[in-house]
């Protein structure tokens, strides 16, 4: 006896009609992704570089060798919930004060891009609070601020290393879900 | 006998791979850098002029001779240096009379004194002029040990031992004299 | 062949451990003055006398004649460590020898006072001279331009009978005069 043997072929085939016809057919593909989000500095580093912190006449803090300086990083995020923190560290430099003196200079730091801004102040520990900064590429302009000693006496002369510090900026996007 | 095979679209589903854990968050780093110079300012002197009145005896044996001058003291207010190993420097130039002639056998024209600075380091930076009688030779300096750590501090001069060459009779005239105090890192050894 | 071997020795210049004065208006040396002042005002001192304060000259008489002696004499007095801080005059200024007992004026051809002159030597170039009776002494007074200091001299000399030396002088044990030297600061 013959066998017949039927072989099922997966097909992309639309469903003929009773009747052949020459209709057209259509057939759909759907393809879908996703995009991680990302920041990026594309200048993470800058220097900015005071000169001189101590007044000629009477050799305390010149708050304004420090206040309205600024300097420029340049990034982006591609994330509308993008958020930007600075984490700002004081002034300091290895020599001891001894009591009238102060060896180390307290500022704020404002970061601002896509016209919000973070800050942060050397006095406290830790980052600043995070602002939602969204979707951008451009500038991030670091500006100092509110630059004070802690007991307002005078500098001690810097040792070999100078007075130094920074500003950290983060730019932090959101996490992506997956599904 | 028909047969229909009906076949169903299949959807194709290209998925997509799951995201990877990474960290996307992306920091910038401004430095900053100061220096702060080394300085020293000395407080301005109060009195910064000592008016000893007439210096010589009006009766007695020592008449007409350098009286006992009773020491004097000025201050240097809030005087300070910033830095590591500072000195006092203490120059003391003799009280010498406005007429500047030779003065005659038995007679001076200068009278001596002994400037001490105090307050700074340990001890103390003195200097005491030994001027001759016609004036020469009138100034002589001294200094303080080394201060090893920053300092601001009121600086005391005292004024004191006041002497004449000889211990002759002084001269007639307005006699003046002056201290310069310099306060500046110690001298570095060779 | 032997070969030297030379170091030549590192020389690290030597900086102050503070950091360089900037050119700034502040420096790391400050300076300041302190003045002091006095005065020595102008004053003499006359010295002390040497022996005691007086010339004596015993009988001023020739007592066979009545009239003055022609050699009287004292040694001179001393004014010991006299001193002026400054430029001075010094003057002398004497009083005839007079009768103190007999004071109406004596009869004729009698006189009741010697005059003598007094000089002061040792202070100034020229003597400061005094003679009673004259009818000036523009000597009296001579100027020192600077501080000095020394011994000075007083003589009395040139002993005269006031009147004439023809008078005889009236009997009186106590006939006196006086010499007064000043030495004062002038400006």
């Amino acid at each position: 006896m013959r066998k017949l043997m039927f072989l099922a072929i997966p097909a992309v085939l639309v469903a003929s009609p009773a009747f052949a016809q020459s209709t057209s057919v259509t057939g759909t593909v759907n393809i879908d992704g996703s995009v991680a989000g990302r920041c990026t500095f594309t200048l993470p580093n800058a220097t900015l570089s005071l000169g001189e912190l101590s007044l000629a006449s009477n050799g305390k803090l010149d708050t304004s060798r420090v206040n309205g300086k600024t300097a420029t990083l340049t990034g982006w995020c591609n994330s509308t919930a993008a958020t930007m923190a600075v984490t700002t560290t004081q002034l300091t430099t290895g020599t001891a004060a001894p009591t009238g003196f102060d060896n180390r200079v307290d500022y704020t730091a404002t970061a601002v891009a896509n016209s919000a801004s973070a800050s942060d102040s050397s006095l406290t520990a830790g980052a600043g609070a995070a602002s939602t900064v969204g979707l951008f590429t451009g500038n991030i302009v670091v500006t100092l601020s509110a630059a004070s000693s802690p007991s307002n006496g005078l500098m001690v002369a810097s040792g070999p290393g100078g007075y130094t510090g920074n500003v950290v900026v983060t730019l932090t996007p959101t996490v992506t879900p997956v599904g | 006998m028909k047969q229909t095979i009906g076949l169903s679209a299949l959807a194709l589903m290209l998925t997509a791979s799951p995201a990877l854990a990474q960290s996307n968050t992306a920091t910038g780093t401004v430095a900053i850098d100061g220096q702060v110079r080394s300085v020293c300012i000395l407080g301005d002197p109060n009195p910064a002029l000592v008016n000893l009145g007439q210096i010589s005896a009006s009766s007695g044996p020592r008449t007409g001779k350098i009286d006992t001058i009773a020491p004097r003291t000025v201050t240097l207010p809030a005087s300070f240096c910033n830095f590591a190993g500072s000195v006092v420097r203490v120059t003391t130039t003799a009280m010498t009379s406005s007429d500047t002639t030779s003065p005659q056998p038995g007679f001076t024209r200068a009278v001596n004194y002994t400037a001490t600075a105090s307050g700074w380091a340990v001890g103390t930076a003195a200097a005491t002029s030994s001027a001759l009688r016609d004036g020469t030779s009138p100034t002589a300096t001294g200094t303080g040990a080394t201060q090893p750590l920053p300092k601001i501090a009121d600086i005391a001069v005292t004024l004191s031992n006041f002497t004449t060459p000889g211990d002759l009779i002084l001269v007639a005239g307005n006699y003046s004299g002056n201290v310069v105090v310099t306060l500046g890192p110690a001298a570095v050894a060779d | 062949m032997r070969k030297l071997l030379l170091l030549a020795p590192l020389v690290i210049a030597a900086m102050p451990g503070a950091a360089l004065a900037q050119n700034s208006g502040a420096s790391n040396t400050s300076t300041k003055n302190v003045g002091v002042i006095g005065t020595a005002p102008a004053m003499c001192f006359a010295g002390t006398v040497s022996g005691n304060g007086s010339y004596d000259l015993g009988v001023l008489i020739d007592t066979a004649t009545g009239q003055l002696r022609s050699d009287l004499s004292a040694p001179s007095k001393v004014l010991v460590g006299s001193f002026c801080t400054g430029r001075s005059t010094i003057t002398v200024e004497a009083t005839p020898l007079a009768a103190q007992n007999s004071t109406v004026a004596p009869p004729s051809g009698f006189s009741r006072q010697v005059n003598y002159t007094a000089t002061a030597t040792g202070w100034t170039t020229t003597a400061a001279s005094y003679t009673t009776g004259a009818a000036a002494n523009s000597a009296a007074t001579q100027t020192r331009a600077s501080a000095y200091t020394n011994d000075i001299t007083v003589a009395i000399s040139g002993f005269s009978t006031s009147g004439g030396q023809s008078l005889r002088l009236v009997a009186d044990d106590n006939y006196l005069g006086l010499v007064t030297v000043t030495i004062a600061a002038v400006n």
